[in-house]
Parts: structure tokens; C-alpha cells; sequence
């Protein structure tokens, strides 16, 4: 739909990891059509089926029976379905809308792969690739199974197919095999151990043509295109071979039988070669002749224009993206995680990329705003032009008469209603209508305080491994707290002498360290005094988030953090960001020398050990013409403090700090009490408890820039 | 490959000839300015949003008030219906945009909050997944619906945003500002895509895309309405003879019956042009202030229309037969 404005400059091939997707540990992925909706199966047997557009989950798939391994994901042709194959041998049919099991069935071997018909808008048949037998269709309604020919007996008698509705018994060695779907679906394209391809007719159970891959080396994939006029395959000498299809898209199955009749071959085997090369051209390979690696998830781009494909090798996240005609256009670098599995976007030019940490990375174009986007007139130019005036240019009087401003005629009929048929969906027929979204129902606000409050109130009461709620408490004056701008306060509180900051690990984008001491972590039960299932999740500021509206010594009442709590702090990633700090970080408002600093807008971290943790914001604040200083921090501390004191950072001369009794505050008067400072870093400790008020001289009458600070005695 | 400027399809066949539109209801029921008015996309429901800090949803076809949707602090000043009908976005003065259920138990939902100065547009994307508002604080704001999550904020323009809207497909929106700009934004990264200026425009006090996306509706406060084809820059057709030079008044387009431009006045009226000819067919008097919003019903010929403080009513129009 943007298509018109897109600059036709900028590349069609992402470049840089965008965003990431983090739920759960997630093997598997697969787009929807449209690329509206991405779902991903995850090692706990649940598939996750996020909406691609909000990058938030829409839905969440699983099967009390089933907490395997998920080992891959498909589509319905009009996304009204998902199969689900899993590593305890079972297949599983959802109803993507309603979210409910339709048919769920457990064949003998594990399903690596596992295809959707595509000719159906409710199939219920599908092609399943098992660890090491031959592939077969199943109804997976039904339940019953037909396993295909994977192999052409060399005796040439005839075709012979492999042990028809008969499991593989231990003397036939398969190794794993792979098979697709050809468009429609009359056709499937099977990959062998020997290096051959097998086009087979699944209604009759019959080899029709066979096309031998020149190594004759194990085929481990192979891959349609969207539009069916291009077949992948990926060998284990390390090559990824395009094919050109060449039967037509509809029917594809009776013109091979129109071949057979035509072709006079005596020997079966020569018969299914000759019939092989009227299907399949071998029209470009790809290989990475130096390094040799080995390929994993190879799969085309939305369009076929572009051919991507992983790295397996250890430890390394390289993508691979070639143009068709065979030029290596780039290489993408992610972190250093194995790539597990790979998708183009049907209709954007993203990459999907799933990580063994199970993180999904999503690849998008640097885009950058041209200088066109900000004036109209200005066209974009791939290189320098030389420009030839026009004759009257630079006349004083010009001769011609400036041609008339606008070449549209007013009276032209416009068309605000229909809608070019968009040209990658060509085949759509819009008899059945397509599921793209999920109806995106607003989650009440109310549930999220209830969970918290059973996560807390189901907490043992651990002795001394708990830690104290924090007993300072910082209220905002009378009329300024009922006032949403009021400045927030440049405060911090902390402890003096306090032990170091807790050791503290972050969640998100682990590395392969992090998921060791994660597992380290889980073997030691004893660590925690409380069973992990009861950690609840603080979201920092409930709804409002991490930033500087919000009382956060408030928002610490009556809560108490225990080991394995986590929390969550999510926040506008442009204005604020987040970084966990030790006691003399937090003092300072110094980020540098503690555990990194994090702004992706959603951040969690997960309490390990007992103690005091730090964390602050480090951004400039977005309020500093209300607030103390140009240079707001916010700070806040959890945990037990027997002192602490306030430090205010302002811009020496804006403004200067007083602090005053409950008079002085009132009447915004500094004379009579414990003198002004202006150093625009001042520090208070606090050593009684009670009230204290603090103001700006300058500001407090007119910008109500005061604040009250209670400090509670110790518990 | 987009044919913008000459059509190659044949002539389309004559289009059915003006029927006038005739009062049949007025709506009382606020007790301030009504500031905008909206029938819901499976043309059942009628909702409405007013200075006096609420909104009421109204049944469209017996035309009478169903509920009235309190929480807001301040002014109401435009509200959004998803597009399963189920959920109404309101903005208000309040700095916040609340989720409202339009059935029964009509719970607020949800309170976005983010935007630091008075919401003043938003509108769902076609998935309703989205929303995005446009504020005073010159920012525009894309939230998730189902969290509330601010997911973006862009800062759109030099001065208060006026209106916000999605494309057909959701890959866009547009954006009006006092700053007398027009930009064109990329739903999924926030990137400007492009900017429309006239030099000699003053402020842009509404822009709408049409209904297959490949336009824009734009008013602008020197009693203008235009329509421009954005991927070109250029102007297809510009409607005039109403009143519009201090309020950001909403127009529609009326695609049940022929096409028709539809907006509000200053001078009390609700005008109608002819889509192509762009000539005035009807002028619609009875209200007795600025006509402030007007809606067109997704499938009768019915228009709503809402005025400002001297005369509070939303005012529903029918074609004759």
C-alpha cells in the first residue's frame, strides 16, 4: 500500500536486527500469508502466535498433553489453521481463531517437518518428514497414515515403491528425509539420501519423475517458492541448488501424466529421469567456496527475488542472502548464537531469524529519511546529473509564458474507492476470507494489580532472607501531588555504608553464559527460599511505567521483593532507559562502572540474590524546564535503609536548594531555617525521622517547586 | 504502474442522481459543546464526545441514548470506534485517550497515558491492533491496544497536531498540523515517508485518507477542502463555498449512494459536494453553531452532524426517497 512512496533508492534486503522477540524458548517460526501474523514453536510444546504488526503476542497455543519441543509450525493456505508437529511424535491441528485443539495425533517417529496441504482452506491432510523414515501424508483427522516412496529400486523393475502403509522396519536406513508441497498441493517433491528428487503423486502413491541432483549427496532441504516457479534444495556438499519449475502451476499432476504416455523409455528408472528433466532445470547454485560451510533453513525471499540461508555452523548467526540470478548481495552478522531457523516475510523485505537461545531477531533495512520525504518537491538522484536549462531559464523576461502550475486536470474523475489487486497475493480467491489478525481485545487494567497481590500474598514468610520494604517515603506537597506535571523531584535516597550492589542478571538477550548460570541456577533450589513458581512480576510503576511522572517511593509501599522476583521496566525507549547500579553508582548517578545500561523500552531483571539494588535513568529528563535541574535523574532504591540522604543536581544558578519546615514550605520562605544552597549539587542527609520540605527559592512560589520527603523510622 | 493522473477504465456509469438530505432527528443530551460524532463501522451504534468530559453512545437506527461513558477530567475531543464495533478510543483535554467498551457493562478499559499536553486526535488502524493520537504536544503516539503499550512516539510537527489516520492497510498514517504541514509516516518504524506543503496554507485542520488509501482528504483554515494524491504531490480536486477558518472541523466522504464530500461549516451548515464535479449539491441549515464533525452511515444514506456551544445537538440527516 505504500509502495508509491517507498524510495525506489534503498535496498530490498534488510540489513540490521531491528527488534527482537523474546517469549519462552522458541525453536521454530512460520509467517501467515500475509506476513500479518508470525507463529513460533517453543521448547515447552506452546506456540506463540505473535502479531507482527504490534510485535506483541496475540495468542498463545498449547496442549495440556504436550509440553515437548515443538519442531515446526505451518500454516493454513488462508491462516484459519496451524499444525504443530512436536518432539513427542505428535502432530497437532489448531483453530487459530477460537485457539482450540481440532485434531491432535502421535505417529511412531518424531515429525521434523511438517506441511499443511496447501490446496485446502481447512486441510486436513499433511506431509510429515519423521526423524528417520520415509516421509508420509497423514490425515491427521482421520489418523491415517500413507508413507511414500522415498527410493527407486536399482533392479529397474518398475517402481517400487517403499513399503507401502508399512513402518520402516531397522534394515532400511533412512537418514532424515525432506519432501514439500509443490503450489496446489497435487504434487510432492521429496529429497532422498541418494541425491535424487522425487516428484510424487500422493493420491496414487507413485513415483512420476525423478531428477538427480549432480553430487548425488544427501538432500536436507528442499524448498518451494511462494509462487511456485522455484524449488531449493540444500545438499550436504555444502550447495543450495535453484530449480526452475517447469510444469505449469494448475494440474501440474495430469500434464506429467500426459508425459508418461508421451515418453517411450523402456527402462522405468531412464522413463522417470526423461519425465524428470520436463519438470525440473537446474538454473543456479550457491555455495560459499571458501569457508564451505554447511547451510540450515534456506528458504526464498517473499517475492523469489532473493535466496537466504543460515550458517550451521557452531555458535555463529551469519545469514546469507543471495540474489537469484547467483550474486552474494550480503552477509548478515548477528550475535553469537546458533541460527536455529529462518523466514523472509511474504511481503516486506524483513528475515526472521530464530536463535538457539530462542530469541526471534527481526532484520529490517537501515532505513534512513531521505531529504525528499521532508520537501515535496525534491527528487532523489542516484548520482550527480548535469543539468541543462531550459532556453528561458534565467531570462529576466521569461518569453514563454510559465506553463500552467498544475498538469491535472481538476475535472478527472477519481477513483477513492478501488483498490489495485496487490500483485503477491495474484492467486487469492476471495471466496473464503483470510485470517490475518486476531481481534486485539484490550486487556482490563484491573487483573494485573490482582496477580501481584496473589503473588504476594502467597509468600512464606522466609525470616531473614526476605528483604524489608524500603522505609523511606517521598511525598509530594499537598496541591503538588494532585497536580500530574508537578516537577518531579531530582531525588535520591540511599544508604550510606550499604553493602554492594546485588549481583543481578539480566533476562533479555542472554548469552550462551547467561543461559549456563540460568541452568546453574535452577539446580540450586537452595538458593532461593522461595520456590521459583511463586516469583511475581513487578511492572515498575504499574501502568504508568519508568519516567518521571511517577512517585516511585509510593509506588514501593507495602511491597516487599523476594529472590526471583522480577521486574519489568517498561518505558518510552526515546526518553528514558534503565541501568542497574551499586550504591556509590547510585549516589552518583553514574551508570559507568556497573552492570551496562538498557533502553529498549522494555527491560527485565530478575532479583538473585538478597540485598539492596540500585537502579536509575540517566537520560536528561524530558521535564527539565519544570523540574530541579536540567539533568533529572530519577533514583530509587528498594530494600531496608537505616540513613539516607537526598542529593539535588540542578544547573547552578537556575536554581538552589532550601530546606525548610513545614511554615517555610508553605509560605515558600527560606529564612528562617537551615540556609540555601546553590552549588547544583547539594546533599542532605537525612537522620530523624519525620517530615522535611525542601524548596527552590526561585520556583517555589510560581512553579510549585517544593517537595516533602518523609522519612519512616526503621522497621 | 499506479495510473494516478488519467483513469484507463471506461467511463463509469452516471451516477445516481442527488437526492437532498432532510433533517429527521436532533440528539440532545450534552450539556457542552458536542465535538465529535461517529457511527460505528457496523452502523449500528452512534457515539459522541463532548466538552462536557463524556461521551454517549447512541443506538443509530432507533436513534436514541443507550449510554453515557464517564471518567474523563476535561473535554472530550475526538473518538475513535475499532473496527469490530466492539471498542470506542476517546481523547480528551485530560492528556490521556481512554479504551471503552461500547457494550454493556461500557467499561473503560484502558487510560493511555504518555502524551504531555491535551489529545486533541486518534483513530484505530483497520486491525484495531493500533492506535494513534495526536496531541498538543505536537507528538504523535501509536499504542497497542490490547496492552495499552506506547510502542512509538513520533515527533511529528512544529505545532498541535490536528487529526491522525490510518491507510487502508494500516502501513500508513497521516498527520495534520497547525503548522500548515501534512506528513505521511511509516506505521512500522515511525520514518517520514513524506511531507505535503502548500506554501501560501495556513494551517491544515483535518486530513483523512480516502477509503482505498490513495488519497487525501485535507482542510485547511482558509475555507478549503482538498483532495490530494500524496504519491504525486499533487492536487486532484479542491471543494469550496463553506466556512472554515478557525476550527478544526472533520469531513467525510459519502460512498452509499454516489460520492459525496460531506463536511461542517461555520455558517451553521452542513455542505455537500458532489466527489467529482465539485460542485455544492445541498447545504443542510438547522443547527444553530459551527458544525463541528459530521459522519456518514457505512451502509444507509444517513449523516450525523454535531455543533459547538450554542447549540449542543448531534443532528442525524436522511436522504429522501
Amino acid at each position: 500500500m505504500n509502495a508509491p512512496i517507498i524510495d525506489p533508492l534503498q535496498g530490498d534486503f534488510p540489513e540490521v536486527i531491528e527488534e527482537y522477540l523474546e517469549h519462552g524458548i522458541m525453536k521454530c517460526i512460520a509467517f501467515n500469508r500475509r506476513g500479518t501474523l508470525l507463529a513460533a514453536g517453543c521448547a515447552d510444546g506452546t506456540c506463540i502466535i505473535w502479531d507482527f504488526e504490534t510485535r506483541g503476542i496475540a495468542k498463545e497455543l498449547q496442549d495440556k498433553d504436550c509440553n515437548a519441543a515443538i519442531t515446526s509450525v505451518c500454516w493454513s493456505k488462508y491462516g484459519h489453521r496451524i499444525l504443530v508437529s512436536a518432539s513427542d511424535k505428535s502432530l497437532i491441528l489448531w483453530d487459530v481463531l477460537s485457539g482450540e485443539k481440532i485434531a491432535r495425533t502421535t505417529l511412531e517417529q518424531t515429525v521434523l517437518q511438517a506441511r499443511l496441504h496447501p490446496g485446502s482452506s481447512t486441510p486436513s491432510l499433511c506431509l510429515a518428514c519423521p526423524f528417520s523414515s520415509a516421509p508420509m501424508i497423514v490425515d491427521i483427522i482421520s489418523g491415517t497414515t500413507t508413507v511414500l516412496p522415498v527410493l527407486i529400486s536399482e533392479a529397474g523393475n518398475g517402481i517400487a515403491p517403499n513399503a507401502r502403509s508399512k513402518t520402516p522396519d531397522g534394515s532400511t536406513t533412512y537418514s532424515p528425509s525432506t519432501a514439500c508441497f509443490n503450489k496446489f498441493g497435487d504434487l510432492v517433491y521429496t529429497g532422498n539420501s541418494k541425491g535424487e528428487i522425487l516428484i510424487i503423486d500422493h493420491e496414487k502413491v507413485q513415483v512420476r519423475a525423478l531428477v538427480p541432483v549432480s553430487s548425488g549427496s544427501i538432500i536436507r532441504n528442499i524448498v518451494f517458492s511462494r509462487n511456485g516457479q522455484y524449488l531449493l534444495t540444500n545438499t550436504n556438499d555444502r550447495m543450495i541448488r535453484i530449480y526452475e519449475n517447469l510444469l505449469p502451476m494448475k494440474d501440474a499432476h495430469k500434464v506429467l501424466d500426459e508425459l508418461h504416455e508421451t515418453l517411450d523409455e523402456a527402462d522405468e528408472v531412464e522413463k522417470l529421469k526423461a519425465a524428470g528433466t520436463k519438470c525440473l532445470s537446474l538454473v543456479q547454485e550457491f555455495q560459499d567456496s571458501i569457508n564451505r560451510i554447511q547451510w540450515k533453513a534456506p528458504c526464498f525471499s517473499g517475492d523469489g527475488e532473493w535466496v537466504i540461508s543460515g550458517s550451521a555452523s557452531r555458535g555463529e548467526h551469519k545469514i546469507y542472502i543471495w540474489d537469484r540470478a547467483g550474486h552474494l548481495v550480503k552477509i548478515l552478522e548477528g550475535p553469537k548464537e546458533a541460527l536455529m531457523d529462518l523466514a523472509w516475510h511474504p511481503v516486506h523485505p524483513l528475515i526472521v531469524s530464530v536463535s538457539l537461545t530462542g530469541l526471534v531477531y527481526i532484520w529490517a533495512k537501515d532505513y534512513t529519511e531521505n531529504w525528499s520525504a521532508f520537501a515535496p518537491d525534491f527528487k532523489e538522484l542516484e548520482e550527480n546529473e548535469e543539468y541543462v536549462e531550459r532556453e528561458d531559464e534565467f531570462d529576466l523576461m521569461p518569453e514563454t509564458e510559465k506553463v500552467k502550475e498544475s498538469d491535472v486536470n481538476e475535472d478527472d474523475p477519481v477513483d477513492i474507492l478501488n483498490v489495485e489487486k496487490d500483485s503477491a497475493f495474484s492467486d487469492s480467491d476471495m471466496s473464503q476470507e483470510e485470517l490475518c489478525f486476531l481481534p486485539a481485545i484490550p486487556c482490563p487494567e484491573v487483573p494485573e494489580q490482582q496477580e501481584k497481590c496473589v503473588g504476594s500474598s502467597s509468600k512464606l514468610p522466609d525470616g531473614n532472607q526476605s528483604e524489608s520494604p524500603l522505609s523511606v517515603e517521598a511525598g509530594q506537597n499537598g496541591h503538588a501531588a494532585n497536580n500530574a506535571s508537578s516537577p518531579l523531584e531530582a531525588m535520591e535516597n540511599s544508604v550510606a555504608g550499604e553493602t554492594e550492589g546485588t549481583r543481578l542478571k539480566r533476562r533479555r538477550r542472554p548469552s550462551e553464559k547467561g543461559l549456563e548460570l540460568q541452568a546453574e541456577k535452577t539446580k540450586k533450589p537452595s538458593k532461593t527460599m522461595k520456590p521459583s513458581a511463586f516469583a511475581t512480576q513487578y511492572i515498575v510503576g504499574d501502568d504508568s511505567g519508568w519516567n518521571t511522572e511517577v512517585d516511585y517511593y509510593a509506588w514501593l509501599e507495602g511491597k516487599t521483593f523476594y529472590v526471583g522476583d522480577v521486574l519489568v521496566f517498561s518505558y518510552v525507549k526515546t526518553d528514558h532507559n534503565v541501568a542497574m547500579v551499586d550504591a556509590s553508582g547510585y549516589n552518583n548517578c553514574n551508570a559507568d562502572s556497573n552492570y551496562g545500561l538498557y533502553d529498549t523500552g522494555y527491560d527485565t531483571f530478575t532479583l538473585t540474590t538478597p540485598g539492596d539494588v540500585y537502579f536509575i535513568c540517566t537520560k536528561a529528563g524530558s521535564l527539565c524546564t519544570r523540574g530541579w535541574s536540567s539533568n533529572l535523574l530519577i533514583c530509587f532504591l528498594f530494600g531496608f535503609s537505616s540513613r539516607c540522604r537526598a542529593v539535588f543536581s540542578y544547573v547552578k544558578g537556575d536554581h538552589n536548594v532550601a530546606m525548610v519546615d513545614v511554615a517555610g514550605c508553605n509560605n515558600c520562605n527560606a529564612d528562617s531555617n537551615y540556609g540555601v544552597y546553590d552549588t547544583g549539587y547539594d546533599v542532605f542527609t537525612l537522620t530523624a525521622p519525620g517530615d522535611v520540605y525542601f524548596i527552590c527559592t526561585y520556583h517555589c512560589d510560581y512553579a510549585d517547586q517544593k517537595l516533602k520527603v518523609t522519612v519512616q523510622p526503621s522497621p | 504502474m499506479a495510473n494516478s493522473g488519467a483513469p484507463v477504465q471506461p467511463p463509469p456509469p452516471s451516477p445516481p442522481k442527488f437526492k437532498p438530505y432532510r433533517h429527521l432527528k436532533t440528539l440532545t443530551g450534552h450539556s457542552r459543546a458536542v465535538s465529535c460524532v461517529k457511527f460505528s463501522n457496523d452502523g449500528t451504534l452512534l457515539a459522541s464526545a463532548s466538552l462536557d468530559k463524556t461521551l454517549i453512545i447512541w443506538s443509530s437506527s432507533s436513534l436514541s441514548q443507550l449510554h453515557r461513558l464517564v471518567g474523563h477530567s476535561d473535554g472530550v475531543s475526538d473518538l475513535a470506534w475499532s473496527s469490530d464495533s466492539q471498542y470506542i478510543c476517546s481523547a480528551s483535554d485530560d492528556r490521556t485517550l481512554r479504551i471503552w467498551s461500547a457494550r454493556p457493562p461500557f467499561d473503560c478499559l484502558k487510560t493511555l497515558k504518555g502524551h504531555a499536553h491535551a489529545v486533541f486526535c486518534v483513530n484505530f488502524n483497520p486491525q484495531s491492533e493500533l492506535i494513534a493520537s495526536g496531541s498538543f504536544d505536537e507528538t504523535i503516539r501509536v499504542w497497542e491496544t490490547k496492552t495499552g503499550r506506547c510502542l512509538n512516539v513520533i515527533k511529528a510537527h512544529s505545532m498541535p497536531l490536528t487529526s491522525v489516520h490510518f491507510n487502508r492497510d494500516g502501513s500508513l498514517i497521516v498527520s495534520g498540523s497547525h503548522d500548515g504541514s501534512c506528513k505521511i509516516w511509516d506505521t512500522q518504524n515511525g520514518t517520514l515517508l513524506k511531507t505535503l506543503i502548500d506554501d501560501k496554507v495556513p494551517a491544515v485542520s483535518f486530513a483523512k485518507f480516502s477509503p482505498n488509501g490513495k488519497f487525501i482528504l485535507v482542510a485547511t483554515l482558509n475555507n478549503t477542502l482538498k483532495l490530494w494524491n500524496y504519491s504525486t504531490g499533487k492536487f486532484l480536486k479542491i471543494y469550496l463555498g463553506h466556512q472554515n477558518s478557525s476550527y478544526c472541523i472533520m469531513s467525510t466522504f459519502s460512498v452509499t449512494n454516489g460520492k459525496y464530500i460531506v463536511s461542517g461549516s461555520e455558517d451553521h451548515c452542513v455542505c455537500i459536494w458532489d466527489l467529482q464535479g465539485k460542485n455544492m449539491l445541498q447545504k443542510l441549515e438547522g443547527h444553530k453553531d459551527t458544525v463541528i464533525c459530521v459522519t456518514c452511515h457505512p451502509t444507509e444514506n444517513k449523516i450525523a452532524s454535531a455543533s459547538l456551544d450554542n447549540d449542543r445537538t448531534v443532528r442525524v440527516w436522511v436522504q429522501e426517497r
